[in-house]
């Protein structure tokens, strides 16, 4: 599953066999093989490059150092790996919150004046099919408007296409606890985006989001 | 997760559109649910919404790699390997300027022993001019002016006898100098007391120049400025060969694991903090 992640199984397999003889080198085709979609992860829920490079590489350096301690088999790999990058994700987000910055900031500006929000189709689509950079800036401002574990969810589940089980396996929590902080962000994307589509109401109905940060 | 039946009255939940979505509901309630939707418009629009912000989301496109995340052969980011491989070799050049600067510092430090604090009373001059005066005020003890100033200086007595007494011991050689320019020493045990008030004043005189006038009376005023020369001395070479020694110590040295410290094993479930 997943396709549009980028996570390249056969890839991911045939490095993993390198990077078993551990050294740095074998390693490394198995960081060139995983690098898109974890910075993909990174970049999604930080929202920034300069955060989402940060956390990408912690990921890898930890990754490298526990590599020998991760006894699963390559097929466990996968949610493995995520798990220690939303790790450094939250870890940043973290340290970001206690030292306030303004990189969210610049993705919580939205020009409610613009072309509403495409939801007339009710079908997900052909992955083939772009979306325009309008719609692509509001998703991202919505995501940048969840809490990080709600946004963690959904950059994992419908971002990177992991299955409910990797999930809860990369976040550390029960499924039930995945499926419900994954229909909780669905839905304020929803309500977000909607909102976004109605150029007479400007953004003040922020306090929509509120209940989402507990 | 509810995934029990609902009752046909109420409304989709969130969490139940979203399975719906994933198609994750077990049979029996996905039938209910499309049972629901078809004929809830509200619900319906709830679930296409739904729809289009999973399709919206699986199609944002991926982020352009802002460069390689590949580790470095000492467990650090390849990329800041090499960046240290770069520092290193910056750092050659700014041990130089670090030795120069050390250099300077014990020149400057040096000079400051040397050279004489104030021009015309040198650290020697202050030496020299206190038992001259002490001998003075011990010459002139009849005169109950200079009697306070030689109170207060328990070893001024001494010296001062020795040098009215002519005996012109090595230590007062100056002393005694100045004191004999109008009459000169050992003369005769018994100077006329004149000439060696004449002489005690102007030693007096002399050392006003040198010391304010409270310090006049104190005999071992010139030891502190000395001991805080030697200890700014001290304290410079100190700094100065404790700089060489970093400098030298940190070439030495292996390259850290730079940004990253903990370089042992870490458990896997957190990322190692810094």
């Amino acid at each position: 599953m997943g396709a549009s992640s980028g996570w390249d199984d056969d890839g991911v397999r045939a490095a993993f066999s390198l990077a078993r003889r551990g050294d740095v080198r074998g390693f490394n085709t198995l960081v060139e093989t995983t690098q898109r979609p974890i910075y993909g992860l990174c970049y999604r829920t930080l929202g920034n490059v300069e955060d989402a490079s940060d956390a990408t590489q912690e990921a890898f350096l930890h990754a490298y150092r526990s590599f020998a301690a991760f006894q699963g088999p390559p097929e466990a790999f996968r949610a493995w790996l995520y798990r220690i990058a939303s790790n450094a994700c939250l870890d940043l987000l973290r340290k970001r919150r206690r030292r306030p910055s303004e990189s969210l900031d610049g993705m919580l500006e939205p020009d409610a004046d613009e072309a509403p929000f495409q939801i007339a189709s009710g079908d997900p689509g052909p992955e083939s099919q772009a979306l325009s950079a309008e719609t692509i800036r509001r998703v991202e401002a919505g995501l940048a408007r969840l809490n990080p574990e709600q946004r963690l969810a959904v950059v994992l589940c419908d971002v990177q296409g992991l299955s409910y089980d990797e999930a809860a396996a990369a976040m550390a929590v029960e499924l039930g606890t995945v499926k419900s902080r994954l229909s909780r962000a669905r839905a304020h994307l929803r309500e977000w985006l909607r909102e976004m589509g109605e150029p007479a109401e400007p953004p003040q109905r922020l306090h929509l989001q509120s209940p989402t940060a507990p | 997760m509810t995934q029990s039946p609902w009752p046909a009255a109420e409304h989709a939940g969130d969490d139940l559109l979203s399975a719906f979505v994933d198609d994750a509901l077990v049979a029996d309630t996905r039938r209910q649910a499309e049972r629901h939707v078809a004929a809830c418009a509200s619900c319906r629009e709830r679930l296409e919404e739904t729809r289009a912000v999973v399709g919206a989301l699986r199609r944002l496109p991926a982020p352009e790699l802002p460069r390689s995340f590949t580790v470095g052969p000492r467990g650090a980011s390849a990329r800041d390997e090499l960046a240290w491989r770069r520092l290193r070799r910056s750092y050659a050049f700014s041990r130089y300027v670090a030795a120069g600067f050390a250099a300077l510092f014990v020149g400057f430090t040096g000079a400051t022993l040397v050279v004489p604090p104030g021009p015309p009373d040198s650290p020697t001059d202050i030496r020299a001019a206190a038992p001259a005066q002490a001998a003075g005020a011990a010459a002139s003890a009849p005169a109950p002016a200079a009697a306070p100033a030689a109170a207060p200086a328990p070893v001024a007595p001494q010296s001062a006898a020795r040098a009215a007494a002519g005996a012109a011991p090595a230590s007062a050689d100056q002393a005694a100098g100045a004191a004999s320019a109008p009459a000169p020493a050992g003369a005769g045990a018994e100077p006329t007391g004149a000439d060696v008030l004449e002489g005690a004043q102007r030693a007096a005189s002399n050392e006003a120049r040198a010391l304010p006038p409270v310090a006049t009376s104190l005999v071992p005023t010139a030891d502190p400025r000395r001991r805080f020369q030697s200890g700014a001395v001290l304290a410079g070479l100190g700094l100065a060969l404790s700089l060489l020694l970093a400098f030298n110590l940190r070439r030495r040295s292996r390259p850290p694991a730079t940004a990253w410290p903990g370089f042992a094993p870490a458990p896997a479930d957190r990322p190692g903090s810094h």
